[in-house]
């Protein structure tokens, strides 16, 4: 199984308790995803909705793509890949 | 021992020469580089248009960047065709392989009756004060009026638009408009550089005014003392060539995205959070726009301000100079701005990681068919996204339903 690097960006970290990145083993983005959320539970809610649909005001990349234009969660990742979770953020200081 | 005349016939037998109607023909029909190699004070009295300034005492230093294609069709002239030619014999030792210098110069042309433009001049504390920017090429003259001419807009005279704001005044982009309904708060001070101890309590859009129009008198700052709503953006936005979004709030970052669609303005997007910063240049219908990226807002506890979350006060300074950046090199058409690329910042690791950003076909506002076709309520749009759009699509849909009469 590949070894996929996660990096959370902005508030997300916050839900993993402050983890800013993190290594998963998985094959899809998918699947990346939720071995993200088996670790950090808090995550899980906050990156899917009850239909288990990724939300819709957050930013998915890999291999520096948005998801949802290169096959979305079902896109294969590799070893060494990563995959940035990037939430909208308002703050304009 | 050779004189003047001997030097000067036998270099003629060495260049090529063009009368001013065999130049003005090849100006007409083919794609040549024309150089003025007259000095300052003359090209600032008329010249060709199309003509770059190439003076003959910088002709070595110049030549390759405003005449960079060495096997073009290059045409030289000066006033009366002598330093123009003395110029075509120091480009072809410079490699230049295919030179004309024009008999008789600038004066014979205009005695011809061809056409010539007399170029707008700075003045000379204009020319001294932009002088770094004269001497870069994609700048210039040329561009430091366009700049002088151009209108951008600021939303918010916070962390992000006092850098902006800053660079942008410096720059001497001729009006900035400030969006800003606060007043200064001692909290701001610690990252809101445009604003100082003494200002606590003044509006932010005249505190704006005042620095601003002291770094720079040659910067006209219109203050809008209020907040950006679907009543007052087309009367704000239409004048403006480039906003710079700056806002704190996402109801404003909606609004300010739909605006844009529908004026057609590009918007340099920055934002922050404690650490981390975003930008993109959001350029409709040639780029995405916010709602292609993001097609709805968080919610609350996802969302968390400045003032909730915190922010290093240097971050701002980072990403509003960044924008600054985008929105100088948008009004000069120059470089290759942030459309469709997210530039993504982080402090803490001190690196920049930069993602594509693609059009969505299925955008509500710039996609192939579009549901938002007018201002929304955007407070109810951001509290409650799901539930609005579930509410959004009902009405359409019974509009589809039962067609006015």
């Amino acid at each position: 199984m590949p070894r996929v690097n996660v990096r959370l960006h902005g508030v997300f970290s916050d839900f993993a308790g402050g983890a800013r990145s993190t290594t998963v083993d998985a094959s899809t983005v998918g699947t990346a995803i939720d071995a993200l959320a088996q670790r950090f539970p808090s995550l899980r809610e906050r990156l899917r909705d009850e239909h288990g649909r990724l939300r819709e005001h957050i930013g998915v990349f890999a291999r520096g793509e948005e998801i949802q234009h290169a096959g979305g969660e079902s896109q294969a990742v590799a070893d060494g890949d990563t995959v940035h979770i990037v939430p909208a953020m308002s703050g304009g200081g | 021992m050779p004189t003047y005349r001997d030097y000067f016939a036998e270099l003629k037998e060495r260049i090529k020469e063009a009368t001013p109607q065999q130049v003005d023909a090849i100006l007409r029909s083919e794609d040549v580089q024309l150089g003025d190699v007259r000095e300052k004070n003359e090209w600032d009295e008329g010249h060709i248009p199309g003509a770059v300034h190439v003076p003959k005492s910088y002709l070595e230093q110049w030549a390759e960047d405003r005449l960079p294609n060495k096997d073009k069709l290059t045409v030289l002239y000066c006033a009366g065709g002598v330093r123009s030619a003395m110029a075509a014999d120091t480009l072809a030792k410079l490699g230049y392989t295919n030179v004309l210098s024009m008999a008789g110069g600038f004066n014979r042309w205009k005695d011809s009756g061809f056409r010539w433009a007399k170029p707008e001049s700075l003045t000379a504390d204009q020319a001294q004060r932009y002088s770094r920017h004269l001497l870069i090429p994609e700048v210039g003259e040329a561009g430091q009026h366009k700049l002088l001419k151009s209108k951008a807009l600021l939303i918010g005279a916070g962390g992000l638009g006092s850098p902006a704001a800053f660079y942008l005044a410096a720059a001497g982009v001729g009006t900035l408009g400030i969006v800003d309904s606060d007043v200064v708060d001692a909290t701001n001070l610690q990252r809101q550089i445009l604003h100082s101890t003494e200002r606590i309590g003044e509006p932010k859009a005249d505190s704006a005014k005042a620095t601003l129009e002291a770094i720079n008198p040659d910067v006209t700052v219109i203050p809008y003392k209020e907040r950006l709503t679907s009543e007052n953006i087309d009367r704000i936005i239409g004048d403006y060539d480039v906003v710079i979004d700056g806002a704190d709030n996402f109801p404003t970052r909606y609004l300010l995205n739909d605006a844009s669609i529908k004026w057609r303005k590009p918007v340099v997007h920055g934002s922050i959070y404690r650490f981390e910063g975003q930008v993109t240049v959001f350029k409709p219908f040639e780029g995405p726009c916010y709602r292609c990226l993001f097609h709805q807002p968080p919610p609350p506890e996802l969302a968390p301000s400045c003032a909730e979350a915190g922010v290093l006060g240097v971050l701002p300074g980072v990403i509003g100079t960044i924008q600054a950046n985008e929105a100088l090199k948008l009004l000069l058409g120059i470089g290759e701005p942030l459309v469709g690329r997210y530039l993504l910042f982080d402090a803490l690791d001190a690196t920049f990681r930069e993602v594509r950003l693609r059009r969505d076909p299925e955008c509500p506002v710039c996609g192939e068919h579009p549901t938002i076709t007018e201002y929304i309520d955007y407070e109810g749009f951001c509290a409650s996204p799901g539930e609005w759009l579930a509410e959004h699509a009902a009405k359409a849909e019974q509009k589809v339903a039962a067609p006015a009469d």
